[in-house]
C-alpha cells in the first residue's frame, strides 16, 4: 500500500516538473489501475497456490491415515506373535518360542520405521498447515488491498467527473459572472439577501409610522411643540420648585 | 421439493446449486449468498439512479434543493442549495463510491496561500464528513474545493445528509476563510 503513495508522489512531483499538477489525477488513475491489477494478480497467484497446498496437504493426510493402518496391523500381529511366544516358552517349547520371538523382533523394527514414517508424515501435514494459514492471510490481506485500492481509484474517478462538470458549469456562465456559484459566492449572496430583508424592514417600518401619523407627531415632539413624557430632571425640578404637591399634579413651569 | 422459477439460460447454474443443497453441508454456499443478499438489500447507486430519488425525497420535495442531471461524457448530479445562497454541490458515482462536493473559491483570488493552507490543514477537523483540497479545471484553473465521499451503498438518507451538510459547511468554510480572498 505504502508503494502505491510512493509511486503517486512521485508522478506529483514529476508532474509538477513537467506539465503541472493537472497531470496528478490522470497519473493517480493510472497508478491506482496498475496497482489493482498487480494486486488481482497476486491475489490470484496466491489463491492457485492455496488450492495446490491444500490438494497436498489432502494426499499426504491420505498417506497418513494409511500408514496408520500399517501401524494398527504391525500392532496386530506383535500382540499375536508375543502371545504365541509366551505360550510358547510356558509349555516348554523353546525352539518354537525363540522362532516366534525373532519374528516378534522383525515386526518390532518394521512398526518403529511405520512410527518414523508417521512423525516425519505428521510434520510435513503441520508445514502444509503453516504455509496454508499464512497464504490465508496473505489472500484476506490481499482482498482487503484490492478494496482499498478500488475505493481510491473509485473516489480519484468520481472527482474527476464533479471536476469536469463543475468545470462546464463556470464555463457556460461565465458571461454572467466569472465566479458563479462557488460557496464564496453564495455566502455573499446570502449577506446581499440578509441586508436586503434587514432594509425592508426597516422601510417597512417608517412605511408603517408615517402612515400612523407617528412621523410627524414625533417629529412636532422634537420640535417641542408637542410635550414629550416627562424627563427625569424634569420632575426632580417640578418637585424642587413646589414640594407641597409630592402628588406630581404640580402646575406646569 | 419445490418449483423454481428462473431464466431457462440459468439452468446450468441452478443445477449446480441444486447439487451442492442436497448435500448437508453447503456453507460455502450460503456464505456466498449471505454476501448476495445484503448487496441486494442495499444496491449500489448510480449517478443516474440516484437522481429521483434525491428529486422526490426530503430536500427536493421540501424545495430546499434542486437537483438536476448534468449530461456529458460521465453524468453528474447538480444540487443546488437554496437555504445556503444557492450553492452548488456536484455528485458523482463512480463504482463503489458516491463523491460530493462545492467550489470554495478560485486559488488565483488568494491573497497568502501559504498561510491559508496553514489555516485550513488547522481548522478542517471543524467540517464534519468534508475535506478541503485544491482541484485544477481542464483549462488549468485551480479552486480550493470542500468534498466528501461515501460508500456507494449508502441510504438515500445518508446521501441527502451528506448533501446538506456539504452545502452548509462550504459556506462556513467560505466564511471563515474569507479574510484570505481577495
Amino acid at each position: 500500500m505504502s508503494g502505491v503513495l510512493t509511486k503517486l508522489w512521485t508522478a506529483l512531483r514529476g508532474a509538477a516538473n513537467e506539465a503541472g499538477e493537472a497531470a496528478v489525477d490522470v497519473n493517480a488513475t493510472r497508478i491506482l489501475d496498475q496497482e489493482i491489477r498487480d494486486a488481482d494478480n497476486e491475489l490470484r497467484e496466491a489463491r492457485i497456490a492455496l488450492a495446490g497446498m491444500m490438494g497436498k496437504q489432502s494426499v499426504e493426510q491420505t498417506h497418513l491415515a494409511e500408514k496408520q493402518a500399517k501401524l494398527e496391523e504391525y500392532a496386530g500381529y506383535l500382540r499375536q506373535t508375543l502371545a504365541r511366544q509366551q505360550a510358547a516358552a510356558k509349555s516348554g517349547q523353546s525352539a518354537e518360542a525363540a522362532k516366534h520371538d525373532g519374528l516378534a523382533q522383525e515386526i518390532a523394527a518394521k512398526y518403529a520405521e511405520q512410527e518414523a514414517l508417521i512423525k516425519a508424515s505428521s510434520s510435513v501435514i503441520a508445514e502444509y498447515e503453516k504455509s496454508i494459514a499464512t497464504l490465508k492471510q496473505k489472500i484476506t490481506a490481499g482482498e482487503a488491498a484490492i478494496r482499498t485500492l478500488k475505493q481510491r481509484a473509485d473516489t480519484v474517478k468520481a472527482k474527476q467527473h464533479v471536476i469536469r462538470a463543475s468545470a462546464a458549469v463556470a464555463a457556460a456562465s461565465s458571461g454572467t459572472d466569472t465566479h458563479a456559484r462557488s460557496a464564496l459566492d453564495s455566502l455573499e449572496r446570502i449577506e446581499r439577501r440578509q441586508e436586503e430583508a434587514l432594509a425592508q424592514m426597516d422601510a417597512a417600518n417608517s412605511l408603517a409610522s408615517e402612515a400612523s401619523g407617528e412621523a410627524l407627531e414625533e417629529r412636532l415632539r422634537r420640535a417641542g411643540i408637542i410635550p414629550g413624557a416627562s424627563a427625569a430632571s424634569d420632575v426632580i425640578a417640578r418637585f424642587k420648585h413646589d414640594d407641597s404637591k409630592p402628588d406630581g399634579s404640580a402646575t406646569q413651569a | 421439493m419445490r418449483e423454481v422459477w428462473i431464466l431457462s439460460q440459468h439452468a446450468p447454474v441452478l443445477l449446480k446449486v441444486e447439487k451442492l443443497l442436497r448435500k448437508p453441508n453447503a456453507h460455502p454456499l450460503i456464505h456466498a449468498l449471505k454476501g448476495v443478499s445484503t448487496a441486494m438489500s442495499n444496491p449500489l447507486v448510480t449517478t443516474q439512479s440516484l437522481l429521483p430519488g434525491l428529486q422526490s425525497g426530503e430536500l427536493g420535495a421540501s424545495g430546499r434543493y434542486t437537483f438536476s442531471l448534468l449530461e456529458g461524457l460521465e453524468p453528474v448530479i447538480q444540487a443546488t442549495a437554496h437555504d445556503y445562497g444557492d450553492v452548488n454541490v456536484y455528485i458523482a458515482v463512480t463504482g463503489e463510491i458516491a463523491v460530493a462536493q462545492a467550489t470554495l473559491f478560485p486559488v488565483s483570488r488568494v491573497r497568502d496561500t501559504a498561510r491559508l493552507n496553514d489555516r485550513v490543514l488547522r481548522t478542517e477537523k471543524l467540517f464534519d464528513l468534508a475535506n478541503i483540497c485544491i482541484d485544477t479545471h481542464p483549462d488549468g484553473s485551480e479552486f480550493y474545493v470542500i468534498y466528501g465521499a461515501l460508500r456507494a451503498t449508502s441510504s438515500l438518507a445518508d446521501i441527502e445528509y451528506e448533501i446538506d451538510t456539504l452545502a452548509r459547511n462550504a459556506v462556513d468554510a467560505a466564511a471563515a476563510y474569507r479574510e484570505f480572498v481577495r
